[in-house]
């Protein structure tokens, strides 16, 4: 009884899929033409004439009065592995005890850590950067990696995850004697990977865009994310604006690949639990 | 006996050592920062000032009611969330719709119409001033030009500017509506609709009567994630305009960031974060009340609600 779809909403599929992706092409595109091209009254898609002289411009030390573009690259990698790798692991701890152990007051610690889903942190943005200058870490880069490393949507993701576990399996291990710890480690977390996956890849990803925690943990511009040092651009972005694009596309490249590879993830994640930044 | 109980000690302790790390972290960053704003609202704490603690009650929050500049901020919020939000979920809810009667290469659309979403917001921000908002280099400027109109410069008038970051808004997000609604009516059972179908239903009603309230715990959900992301927006809006023209885009997000970790005004910014709680706390439940008349929907819960259901 249901009709079947027609040519129409293949079409509009289409239009929209393109309408997502032109924007992250026509950033790329536009960083490999020349100058007079961006400066041209009638904008084209592809470059007439392609060029990389912007992204020698940008890697070019001496041309480039802001500093070092390799540094901020760096920067930003560092900050994202191990804050990924932070959250990846606690999350998933906690997550297991949300799921696997009943005690007194666990439904009270899941609803709290889902209500600061909800909170915004641009809220409580002045009392956190007094706390992160309080624990001295202020201008440092554990700023960035260990205060967003706990994130209620990833606890919740496992926990969904790991309910689905059995029982059993657990039970079994602990009747044989293994510990606590052998157990986590040889039994959920090989049993979790996709839930782990899944949070790595999105941890990885807001570390990566991240713009307010960066804004306020850091001021030494030695220190910048590549979005913070991007955001300079904001304010010259005529004079500088082929620079921006390349610098931009440059800080798309990582995530085009992170994100082509884990597709399926990305959807899941999002549409299960409301990842977003 | 005593065995069984050092064993639930043992588990106890494992429950502890589990949770402890995130709770810490949670503890630092977000409990204890929301303690003590509310605390440090009620104070006459500046760093510009000599006098650092000077307790003074309601009187940031009189002094923030009565000024200008946040009261505009307000407004701007509640326009820029209101025109975000509604017409992104609409947006998405629609072509949800469509993308759901599309059976070969959903996977590949559905990848494609998260890029916006991935993309840094700092990327976007800047790209689109310059691409599309632009008055000279821009794109929709271009198109104007083609059919004989002179595009206004967007971002340097009010009302254009927050059209401007509304439009750049709806397109970041309205995927996530999009796809959210898309695995759930992917998920929802056929046989009411065959039914339907044969007592003569029109696809409206069946629109109607159907889908919407089987889709209920789902919409709640996008529409909660959605104004809370909307009414707190911050990056790409600082990014894109800076508040500016004037004030004319400056929401509450920046309106704080700016009286806090600028004019260092902290005991201020710390009760205009307050009312920036309180203000979303009464649109999520007004939102989850009255508008979706559930009954025992708790907010908190967010997709948990949903994501149990499954």
């Amino acid at each position: 009884m249901i009709r079947k779809p027609g040519i129409i909403v293949y079409i509009i599929a289409t239009v929209i899929a393109f309408v997502f992706l032109w924007p992250v092409l026509y950033t790329i595109f536009s960083s490999l033409k020349t100058m007079s091209e961006l400066r041209a009254a009638v904008p084209t898609f592809l470059p007439q004439e392609w060029t990389f002289e912007h992204f020698f411009d940008i890697w070019d030390r001496g041309s480039w009065r802001r500093g070092n573009l390799a540094r901020y690259i760096y920067n930003t990698f560092y900050v994202a592995v191990l804050s990924t790798l932070l959250a990846v692991l606690i999350n998933t701890m906690s997550g297991y005890a949300l799921a696997k152990f009943r005690f007194k007051g666990d439904t009270v610690i899941l609803l709290i850590i889902l209500a600061t889903i909800m909170l915004p942190l641009e809220v409580i943005m002045v009392p956190i950067s007094r706390v992160i200058r309080f624990f001295r870490i202020y201008n440092t880069h554990w700023a960035l990696i260990i205060p967003p490393a706990a994130t209620p949507a990833g606890i919740f993701l496992m926990r969904q995850f790991l309910l689905k576990i059995p029982d059993d399996l657990i039970e079994c291990a602990r009747i044989d004697g293994a510990s606590e710890w052998r157990i986590f480690l040889t039994i959920i977390v090989p049993n979790a990977k996709p839930a782990i996956a899944t949070i790595a890849i999105f941890s990885f990803m807001w570390r990566w865009n991240d713009y307010i925690w960066p804004l306020i943990a850091i001021s030494d511009s030695n220190l910048y994310t590549l979005q913070l040092h991007i955001s300079t651009f904001g304010g010259e972005y005529r004079t500088n604006w082929a620079n921006m694009l390349a610098t931009s596309t440059i800080s798309m490249i990582p995530m085009l690949i992170v994100f082509l590879i884990f597709q399926r993830q990305f959807v899941q994640g999002t549409v299960e639990t409301g990842m977003k930044g | 006996m005593e065995k069984s109980r050092l064993a639930y000690f043992k588990k106890r302790l494992m429950v502890v050592t589990f949770l402890a790390p995130a709770l810490i972290v949670l503890f630092i960053v977000v409990f204890y920062p929301i303690i003590y704003a509310v605390y440090r609202s009620f104070f006459n704490w500046s760093l510009l000032s000599v006098d650092q603690s000077t307790f003074i009650g309601l009187q940031n929050y009189i002094t923030a009611l009565n000024t200008p500049a946040f009261l505009e901020s307000m407004r701007v919020t509640l326009l820029y969330s209101a025109g975000t939000t509604v017409p992104s979920i609409a947006l998405g809810f629609a072509l949800a719709l469509v993308l759901n009667k599309v059976k070969k290469g959903k996977a590949i659309i559905r990848s494609m119409l998260l890029i916006p979403m991935m993309m840094a917001p700092v990327v976007v921000g800047l790209t689109w001033r310059v691409f599309f908002f632009d008055s000279y280099f821009g794109i929709i400027n271009y198109v104007l030009s083609l059919v004989g109109i002179s595009g206004p410069s967007w971002l340097s008038q009010g009302p254009t500017a927050v059209f401007a970051i509304i439009i750049l808004s709806i397109w970041v997000w309205f995927p996530f509506s999009l796809l959210v609604l898309e695995a759930a009516l992917s998920k929802l059972p056929k046989p009411p609709f065959e039914a339907a179908v044969i007592d003569g239903a029109t696809p409206w009603q069946c629109f109607w009567k159907i889908t919407i309230p089987m889709l209920q715990s789902p919409l709640i959900f996008v529409f909660l994630l959605r104004i809370t992301t909307d009414f707190r927006n911050f990056d790409i809006v600082h990014v894109m305009t800076m508040g500016g023209p004037g004030r004319a885009t400056q929401l509450m997000s920046l309106y704080t960031f700016f009286q806090g970790m600028r004019a260092y005004r902290l005991g201020y910014a710390n009760a205009l974060g307050v009312i920036m709680m309180i203000v979303l706390g009464i649109i999520c439940f007004v939102i989850v009340r009255f508008v979706f008349k559930e009954k025992h929907s708790d907010k908190s819960q967010g997709g948990g609600l949903w994501a149990d259901e499954q």
